[in-house]
This record gives C-alpha cells, sequence and structure tokens, in this order.
C-alpha cells in the first residue's frame, strides 16, 4: 500500500471512528481512542529527542504533569478556558525543558538518563509538595474546560480536539525532522565529533529539539487532564516516563508515526492484558522481548522486512 | 609573513607519558606541510591540538596571527580550519549526499536552520552537496549509505566534507592509511589537485605514514619523535638529515 493510501485510511478510520462508537453503544472506546491521541502526541514529542537526537529522556512524563496542572491549578481557581491552560503548559514546559536541557545536555548517555530521570523525580515531589492543590492524592477537577463555544467535557469535542493537536504536532515534527534542522540532528547523534569538526554545535540544535518536545509534551499532558478531571503527581512518575520510551522504541525509532503505533499498541495491550490477568505486566514483557528481538526498528520495522531492506 | 597557522611551544601530556612536548610549527599561506615521525611520536596528538579536540598543557596556536587557543573546535572549524582524522569520522547511517549537504549546511553559518523547505528538496543545498562529491570524485555513491562505502571512497567523502566552503587550513591524519595502493595513489592526486586550487589551495598539514605521498606533496617536512620535532626544512634536506634518518627513515629510505 503506498504511503498516501496508509495516511487517507488512518484519517478516515479516526474520522468514522465516533460514528462506530456511538452505532455500538460504547462510548467507552471514544474516551480510549482519545487517551491513545494523547499518549501518541507525548510520545510523538519523545521520539524528536530520542529517535531523532538519539538522547534518552527518562523524565518525559514530567512535561505531561506539567500540562495536567496547568489545567488543574487554572480550573481550581476558576478559569476554564483551555487557551489559558494550553498556553501556561506551553510555556511552563518550554521553559522548564530550557532550564533541565541545558544541564542535562551537558551530559550524554547513562549519565543524561540519569539526570533526565532526576528531574523528573524533582517534580513529582514538587507536585507532591502542593497540598493546595491536593498533594499526593490529586484532585478533581469540578468543572470542564471550555475553548470558545467548545465544551471540552463533552467526550466527542474532547476527542476531536486530541486529535487535531496530534496531527498539528505530527506535521510539525515531520517538517521539522525534514529540514535542515533534522539533518544536523542526525548527523550530531551519529557522529558528534564530525559534526563538530564541521563548526557546529550541537548541544544548540538538541536543547532545541528537548524544549520543542517538551512543549509539545506539555499539551498532551493538558489534554489528558481535560480527559480524565483529574490531576496528581502519578501522572508524573518515572514508570510513566517509561511508558514512554517504550512507545517509541515499540512503534520504531525516529519515524514519528512510529510513536503513534507504539501509543496505540502499548494502551491496547495494556488495556486487554490487564483485563486477562493480574499478571499482564509479565505478558507485555514478553511482548516487547520478542519485538525487540525481531525487528530492530520496533513495529514498523516488521512490516518493512516483509518488503525487503531497505 | 604571518605564518597562516602557528603552534607556539606545545606540550600535552598523558599521565606520566608528554605526547607533545613543546611543538613549534610554522605553517604557510598555501603550503603543505607534512608532519612526519614513528608510531606514537604525537603527530595526532598535535594535530588535534591545533584543531582544538586536544587542549594542550603549554602553548599557544594562532591562526593568520589571531590566538585561537581557547576557541573549541567548532569556533577555530567556523574560522576555516577543516580535518579530517585517523579514524575516518563520516556519519555512518546518512548517504554520502546527505554527509556533504551537512558540510554545506555548516559553511551557510546558518543560526539553527530553522524550518525552511525540507533539505532534500532544496535544489542549491542539493546541488551544492552534489558539487562536493563531484570534487573528490564519488558523485556516482551519491545515495549510497556512507558506512557502506569502500574504505577509499569514505576517505574521500571525509575529505569533500572537508573542502566544502573553502578552508584556509586543512588538517590531515593519515589521509591514505588503511586504503589499497590504487586509492592510496587516487588520495595523493586529490591532494595533489588541491593544493594547485585555482586562486590558492588551503594550508595542509599532512600527517602521513607513506613517504611516496609525503615527498610528493610536501613542500616542507616536520619530523617529530617522542614528541618533540627533530628536524624541519624541504624535503630534500629533511631526507638527507642524518637525525632524521637514524630516528625514522631508517634504511627504508635511502
Ligand atoms: N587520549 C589519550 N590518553 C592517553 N594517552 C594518549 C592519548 N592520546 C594519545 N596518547 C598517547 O600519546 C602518544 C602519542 O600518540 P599519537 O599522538 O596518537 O601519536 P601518533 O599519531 O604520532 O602515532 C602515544 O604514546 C599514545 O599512546
Ligand atoms: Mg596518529
Amino acid at each position: 500500500m503506498d504511503r498516501r493510501a496508509t495516511w487517507l485510511l488512518a484519517l478516515l478510520a479516526a474520522g468514522l471512528l465516533p460514528l462506530a462508537t456511538d452505532a455500538l453503544g460504547q462510548p467507552y472506546y471514544l474516551a480510549f481512542a482519545t487517551r491513545i491521541a494523547v499518549f501518541a502526541i507525548a510520545a510523538l514529542a519523545l521520539d524528536l529527542v530520542l529517535g531523532y537526537g538519539g538522547l534518552v529522556s527518562l523524565g518525559h512524563a514530567a512535561f505531561l504533569g506539567i500540562g495536567a496542572y496547568s489545567v488543574g491549578i487554572w480550573s481550581s481557581h476558576g478559569v476554564t478556558s483551555a487557551a489559558v491552560h494550553w498556553a501556561t503548559a506551553l510555556a511552563v514546559g518550554a521553559c522548564y525543558a530550557a532550564a533541565t536541557g541545558i544541564v542535562a545536555l551537558r551530559t550524554t548517555g547513562v549519565a543524561f538518563i540519569m539526570i533526565t530521570l532526576a528531574f523528573g523525580q524533582m517534580l513529582f515531589f514538587l507536585a507532591v509538595s502542593l497540598k493546595a492543590y491536593g498533594g499526593d492524592d490529586g484532585m478533581t477537577l469540578w468543572q470542564g474546560a471550555r475553548l470558545g463555544p467548545l465544551d471540552l467535557a463533552d467526550d466527542r469535542t474532547l476527542y476531536w480536539v486530541a486529535l487535531a493537536w496530534l496531527a498539528a504536532f505530527l506535521a510539525l515534527g515531520r517538517r521539522l525532522v525534514a529540514a535542515r534542522f533534522g539533518l544536523v540532528l542526525r548527523g550530531a547523534k551519529s557522529n558528534e565529533r564530525r559534526m563538530r569538526a564541521l563548526g557546529f554545535t550541537p548541544t544548540r540544535h538538541r536543547l532545541a529539539a528537548y524544549v520543542l518536545s517538551g512543549a509539545m509534551a506539555s499539551i498532551a499532558g493538558c489534554l489528558l487532564a481535560h480527559a480524565t478531571d483529574f490531576v496528581s503527581p502519578s501522572y508524573m512518575g518515572w514508570q510513566r516516563s517509561g511508558e514512554l520510551v517504550v512507545m517509541v522504541v515499540l512503534g520504531g525509532l525516529a519515524t514519528l508515526h512510529g510513536a503513534i503505533i507504539g501509543a496505540a499498541v502499548l494502551l491496547a495491550l495494556e488495556e486487554a492484558l490487564a483485563g486477562l490477568t493480574v499478571h499482564w505486566m509479565l505478558i507485555l514483557g514478553a511482548v516487547l522481548v520478542v519485538v525487540a528481538n525481531v525487528s530492530r526498528r520496533g513495529l514498523l520495522g516488521l512490516g518493512a522486512t516483509s518488503r525487503g531492506p531497505r | 609573513m604571518t605564518p597562516r597557522l602557528r603552534a607556539r611551544g606545545v606540550s600535552r601530556r598523558f599521565g606520566a607519558l608528554v605526547a607533545v612536548d613543546g611543538v613549534e610549527l610554522d605553517v604557510m599561506s598555501g603550503e603543505v606541510h607534512a608532519v612526519i615521525g614513528p608510531n606514537g611520536a604525537g603527530k595526532s596528538t598535535l594535530l588535534g591540538i591545533l584543531a582544538g579536540e586536544v587542549r594542550p598543557d603549554a602553548g599557544e596556536i594562532f591562526l593568520d596571527g589571531q590566538r585561537v587557543t581557547g576557541l573549541d573546535t567548532a569556533r577555530r572549524a567556523r574560522l576555516g580550519m577543516a580535518r579530517s582524522f585517523q579514524v575516518t569520522a563520516i556519519v555512518q547511517d546518512l548517504t554520502a549526499l546527505q554527509n556533504a549537504m551537512l558540510a554545506v549546511i555548516a559553511a551557510e553559518r546558518g543560526r539553527i536552520p530553522g524550518l525552511g523547505r525540507p533539505a532534500m528538496a532544496d535544489p542549491t543545498l542539493l546541488a551544492a552537496a552534489r558539487e562536493a562529491l563531484r570534487a573528490v570524485g564519488i558523485e556516482g555513491a551519491a545515495d549510497v549509505a556512507a558506512g557502506s562505502l569502500a574504505h577509499g571512497a569514505q576517505r574521500q567523502l571525509e575529505l569533500a566534507m572537508a573542502l566544502v566552503g573553502r578552508p584556509r587550513v586543512l588538517l590531515l591524519d593519515e589521509p591514505t592509511a588503511g586504503t589499497g595502493p590504487d586509492e592510496g595513489r587516487a588520495m595523493i592526486e586529490l591532494l595533489r589537485r588541491v593544493k594547485t586550487t585555482p586562486g590558492g589551495g588551503p594550508s595542509m598539514v599532512l600527517v602521513e605514514h607513506d613517504l611516496d605521498a609525503v615527498f610528493a606533496l610536501a613542500d616542507r617536512i616536520t619530523v617529530m619523535a617522542q614528541g618533540r620535532v627533530i628536524a624541519c626544512g624541504p624535503p630534500e634536506a629533511v631526507r638527507t638529515d642524518p637525525l632524521v634518518r637514524a630516528a625514522y627513515l631508517g634504511d627504508a629510505h635511502r
């Protein structure tokens, strides 16, 4: 199937989904699809730094937290404008990414993983300490967010909004990695020495990618809060960061759309397996090991190998 | 005349080992200056110090009279210092063309390259990159992953990337090392063409083991042993220098 047809089909499926869940009387699946879109945004954002930049961030859930608390804190003060929530999340997420990125990007490899993890945990405990905003227990959002005439408390509206953000970020991400910027990022991932000898300062490009990625993932955090009407520190636990890494690797690194597939597959697996057995983590682990061993390029690689090597 | 590139008393130790010991080096504009010496003499370390990748413990580096000792590799590259490495440094998983594109992008001196049009659809960028490949004769391999190129072609690609943007100084670490005899000859021929570029070629510091290459290209030769310069002069003088013969040439080049 050629690429354009695949994209059209995906778009069509996404467009028809609300009708299907209505017809089947299964609104739960619409909410589930929204959840996939939300995590797809976060995974896509992570793929920018992980896949293209080669930077294993184990602290990306922090951005989900920043987004969620942007919604939560504003809402608890009666501000229900999604535009305000989003603008706050973008600004705070970008600033947090810039501040932590400058420090973390002094290192690479395992040290980078540890530093991003540490920053993520710092933010986690900051959220726990916010007693006014629910502390450990988190807080329920009693008022749904609105965007002009749109009521984001409505499942179907939120689905479209999440999908629109995903489409916008996918388009932006693709544009970015195809531009000179993406080429420089990939060059630096593969041979930093050569890039420096050419006159590049790869840290700058990595920081730009990291800040952009953080801002994108923060929007996912907003949408997560809109979808659950709840925020809590658990949104930014390190396990969540690990899940995002798994989504990207599972779908296929440095592809962007692989991150979307990885998010969908991981969430679906969790959903299906958790219903079957309490040992679902075990089965999930086995699936991941198999995929990682069969294809270095994730699930997308499985499809590609059947069509012969690149 | 101010030398294009000048090293003044540079030293570098690794633990107890003095890898480079008070080296003086002048490279004039357009000169090909070979640096020879046995393995472990400190040639690669010296090149690293010149390029800004290795920090000297003592000494200064000047480019056209301007002190660059404190500048990092990227800054020196932007001032016109290009290099190749003893172990070829190219971006293995990008194509040869994309490697050349990176060199062109670097030479554009752009800010953080932005959201412009896709790089692979930018005719100016593509044309400049193809031209760079053509200059070293590997335009036919444009779409091959750089890591899959033959060793000689990888070295040529590295040279192509270094030549983009017409550097003032070219630092070459054993450009013929590990290549077959034909590839080696092709590289020497290529370097000769670079040297005679119309309008003046770059100054070159050529670290090389293959003495045929050295005597074919060099205007002057500096001989190193155990971190020190033991001789410097035109090829004929160096060839007959008894110290050099004892330390390095042995009986091989009588
Ligand atoms: N990073 C390093 N750490 C420790 N020793 C080094 C390092 N780089 C080079 N050396 C040592 O310095 C000496 C000079 O090395 P090098 O400059 O590579 O010599 P050459 O290029 O002339 O063969 C060698 O003894 C080498 O082992
Ligand atoms: Mg060497």
